[in-house]
C-alpha cells in the first residue's frame, strides 16, 4: 500500500513538471486542480485505511477548497482575458532548471531530514520536491497567474509535509485551507488588473 | 471568565464588528469609536496574567496597547486623509479592511497557539493587501502584488517550523511549549526556518524586499500601521518561536547584516517614504538583536518597539501631508516644508525619535541593547551596531532638515492630520523623559 502512495505522490511531482512546462495559463490552472485533487484523494484514502476521521475530513476539505474552489476562482478570474494567453518562455531551459530543483530537493531531504533529523518518512521527498518546484515557479515566471499557481503548489507541499511528519490538529489545517482560499480571492482582484510583474523605476533602490 | 476569555475576545471582535460599518454611511465615526472602545477595554487586561485560550502577560498587553493606540491615531488621521475621490478602493471598504487588519494583529498577539499565530500572520496579509490599492496607480498594483506573493511565499515557509514544533513537542500551545523540552535538533531547525519565514514579514535581509515598496506606496495611515504595528506583531511571533530554542549567534548575525543593509540603502534614497521604510527595517532588526541577546536587551527591544511605533507613525503621517501638499515623494522636490508649521515640527521630532536621538525613548532602548552586547563581551558587534545607528541618524536627519529648512513656502495645513502627527511624534519624547526622570 505504501508503494501505491509513493507512485501516486510521484504523479504529483510529474504534474508539477507539467505545470512548469506550460506556456499557456489555462492548462497550468487545471494542472494545479489535478495536483490538489491527487493530494486530497491520497489524504482521504489514508484516512479511510487508518480509520482516521480527521484525515478523511482533511482530504475532503483539500478536494473541496483547493482542487475545486481555488481552481474555480482562478479560472473565473482569468475568464475575461484571452483564452489562449501565452507567456513567452524558454520551456527547454525551464525544464532543465526544474530538474536541478529536484536534485536540490533530494540533497535537502538526505542531509536535513534523513542524516540530521533521522526522520524515517521517504514520502517527505515528494513534499520537498513539490515545495521547491513551487518556489521555482514563482521565481522563474513573470505572469502573475503562474506565480499564484507556484504559491498554491508551495501550500500543497505543506499539507504533504504535515501528513507525513505528524498530522497537525484539524482546526489549524482547516483554518490554513480557508486562509489560503481567502488569499486567492484577494489575489484574484489584484491579478484581474495586473497580468504581468514588471520592473518599475519608482520602486528601484 | 469575564477577564480571562471575554475581554480579549471583545478586543478582537470590536474591530470586526466595526468593519461591518463599511456597508453604512457612518463607517468613519464607527471606526474611530471602535478604536476608542478597544483602547478602554485593553486597560482591563493590565496585570491580568493568564494562559488559557489567550496568552495575556505584560508583553502581550504592551503589544496590544501599541496596536490599539496606533489604530486610534490612524483612524483619526484617515478622517481627513482618505476620500473616495483620490482612493483606488471605496472609502467604506478602506475602513472595513482597516478594522479587520487591526483585528488580525490583535488575534496574533493574544492567541496562545503557534498554529493560530501563523494563521493570524497570514490573515494580516489578506486584510492589508487591498489597502495598498488605496493609492490609485499602476505602481500601487505592482506593490500590492509584490507584497502578496513575497510575504505569502515566505510565511508558507514558516509553516514548516510550526509542523516541526508540533512534531518535537506534541503541542502548539505557546505557554505549554515554552516549558517543554523536545528534540533539540528539530527545534533548532524549526527556529532557523522561522527566521526565514516570519523574517519575511519582519524585514530581515535578504527576504525584506516587499517592505520598502509597500511602505512607500501605502496611504500614510496604513504605512504607519505597517511600520508601527504590523512588523512588531510579526517580530513578536518570531520571538515566541525563538524562545523554544535560542539560536543567538544566527539571529545576531542576521540582525547585524540587516541593519547594515538598511543603513546603506538609506544613504541612497531619493524618496522620503522609502527612506523611512528602510529606517523601519533598521529599527526592527535592532529590536531583533535585543530580543535575541536577552537580559536588558529584551527591555531595550520592547521600549524601542513601542517608541518606534509612535515615532514612525508620526513620520509617516507628516510625510503623507507633505506628499499631498507637494504632490511628490521625492526628497529633492520638497523645499521649505517649514511653511507647514505643525507638520514640519512633527516630521523633525519623529525623525529624531526613530533615529535614536536622546532623550527620546528610542535612544534608551538602543542604549540598553548596546549595553547588553558589551556585557556579553560582544564588543565588536556593539561598536559596529553603534556606528550603523550613528550613520542612520546622520542620513535621515540630513534629508529631513533639508526638506524642512531649505527655502520657505506658505501652504495651508490640514489641522486635524497635523495634530495627529504631532501627538504621535511627542509620545517617544514624553516616554523618554518619563524614563529619565
Amino acid at each position: 500500500m505504501i508503494v501505491y502512495f509513493e507512485i501516486v505522490l510521484m504523479l504529483v511531482v510529474i504534474n508539477a513538471f507539467y505545470i512548469q512546462g506550460q506556456a499557456y495559463i489555462k492548462p497550468a490552472i487545471y494542472g494545479l486542480g489535478v495536483e490538489s485533487l491527487i493530494i486530497g484523494a491520497t489524504i482521504a484514502a489514508i484516512g479511510l485505511l487508518q480509520f482516521s476521521w480527521e484525515l478523511l475530513l482533511l482530504g475532503i476539505l483539500v478536494i473541496t477548497l483547493r482542487a475545486f474552489a481555488i481552481t474555480y476562482v482562478l479560472d473565473r478570474s482569468f475568464a475575461g482575458k484571452s483564452r489562449l494567453k501565452k507567456e513567452p518562455t524558454n520551456i527547454t531551459s525551464m525544464f532543465v532548471i526544474d530538474m536541478f530543483t529536484l536534485i536540490f530537493a533530494i540533497i535537502i531531504f538526505q542531509f536535513f531530514l534523513i542524516d540530521y533529523l533521522k526522520l524515517n518518512a521517504p514520502q517527505l521527498l515528494f513534499a520537498i520536491a513539490l515545495f521547491f518546484q513551487g518556489l521555482f515557479l514563482i521565481a522563474s515566471r513573470k505572469n502573475t497567474y503562474i506565480q499564484v499557481i507556484g504559491y498554491v503548489e508551495e501550500e500543497n507541499a505543506m499539507i504533504l509535509f504535515g501528513i507525513f511528519i505528524i498530522t497537525i490538529p484539524l482546526l489549524i489545517e482547516a483554518s490554513v485551507l480557508l486562509d489560503v482560499l481567502a488569499l486567492i480571492l484577494v489575489i484574484s482582484i489584484v491579478v484581474r488588473e495586473k497580468d504581468e510583474h514588471l520592473a518599475i523605476e519608482e520602486l528601484k533602490g | 471568565m469575564l477577564q480571562t476569555f471575554l475581554i480579549p475576545t471583545l478586543i478582537i471582535l470590536v474591530p470586526v464588528l466595526a468593519s461591518i460599518s463599511g456597508l453604512t454611511r457612518w463607517y468613519r465615526h464607527i471606526t474611530v469609536g471602535a478604536s476608542i472602545i478597544d483602547a478602554v477595554m485593553s486597560l482591563f487586561l493590565f496585570k491580568n496574567v493568564q494562559a488559557s485560550f489567550y496568552l495575556v502577560n505584560n508583553t502581550t498587553w504592551i503589544f496590544s496597547m501599541m496596536i490599539i493606540l496606533i489604530y486610534v491615531l490612524s483612524a483619526l488621521f484617515s478622517l481627513e486623509y482618505i476620500s473616495s475621490a483620490n482612493s483606488g478602493i471605496p472609502e467604506g471598504a478602506y475602513y472595513s479592511l482597516m478594522n479587520i487588519f487591526v483585528s488580525t494583529m490583535l488575534f496574533t498577539v493574544l492567541i496562545n497557539n503557534y498554529g493560530l499565530m501563523w494563521i493570524g500572520i497570514e490573515a494580516t496579509t489578506i486584510s492589508s493587501a487591498l489597502l495598498l490599492l488605496s493609492e490609485k496607480s499602476q505602481v500601487a498594483l505592482e506593490v500590492a502584488w509584490r507584497y502578496i506573493i513575497l510575504v505569502s511565499a515566505g510565511v508558507a515557509v514558516a509553516f514548516i517550523s510550526i509542523i516541526l514544533i508540533y512534531y518535537s513537542l506534541g503541542t502548539l500551545t505557546v505557554s505549554i511549549a515554552l516549558e517543554s523540552t523536545g528534540n533539540a535538533k528539530v527545534l533548532a531547525l524549526a527556529v532557523a526556518i522561522a527566521l526565514v519565514g516570519f523574517g519575511t514579514k519582519v524585514g530581515v535581509f535578504p527576504v525584506h524586499t516587499w517592505l520598502p515598496d509597500a511602505h512607500s506606496e501605502a496611504p500614510a495611515p496604513i504605512s504607519a500601521m505597517f511600520s508601527g504595528i504590523l512588523l512588531p506583531t510579526a517580530l513578536y511571533v518570531l520571538y515566541m518561536l525563538y524562545r523554544l530554542h535560542p539560536l543567538t549567534e544566527l539571529f545576531l548575525a542576521f540582525g547585524l547584516i540587516s541593519v547594515t543593509f538598511a543603513t546603506a540603502a538609506m544613504a541612497n534614497q531619493r524618496s522620503f517614504k522609502r527612506l523611512f521604510a528602510y529606517s523601519t527595517m533598521e529599527n526592527m532588526n535592532i529590536a531583533l538583536i535585543g530580543l535575541a541577546i536577552g537580559g536588558s536587551g529584551i527591555i531595550g527591544a520592547i521600549l524601542l518597539l513601542v517608541s518606534h511605533a509612535f515615532g514612525k507613525a508620526g513620520a509617516f503621517y507628516s510625510s503623507g501631508i507633505i506628499s499631498r501638499k507637494y504632490n511628490t515623494k521625492n526628497i529633492d522636490d520638497v523645499a521649505g516644508a517649514q511653511g507647514l508649521r505643525l507638520t514640519s515640527t512633527a516630521l523633525i521630532l519623529s525623525s529624531m525619535a526613530v533615529t535614536g536621538a536622546p532623550p527620546f525613548a528610542n535612544f534608551i532602548g538602543e542604549f540598553l541593547i548596546i549595553t547588553q552586547l558589551f556585557k556579553m563581551g560582544l564588543t565588536p558587534e556593539a561598536v559596529f551596531l553603534s556606528m550603523m545607528i550613528a550613520t542612520a541618524f546622520i542620513t535621515v536627519n540630513y534629508h529631513v532638515t533639508k526638506m524642512v529648512f531649505k527655502g520657505k513656502k506658505t501652504l495651508d495645513e490640514p489641522k486635524m492630520m497635523a495634530v495627529v502627527a504631532i501627538i504621535s511624534s511627542l509620545v517617544p519624547l514624553v516616554l523618554g523623559l518619563v524614563m529619565v526622570i
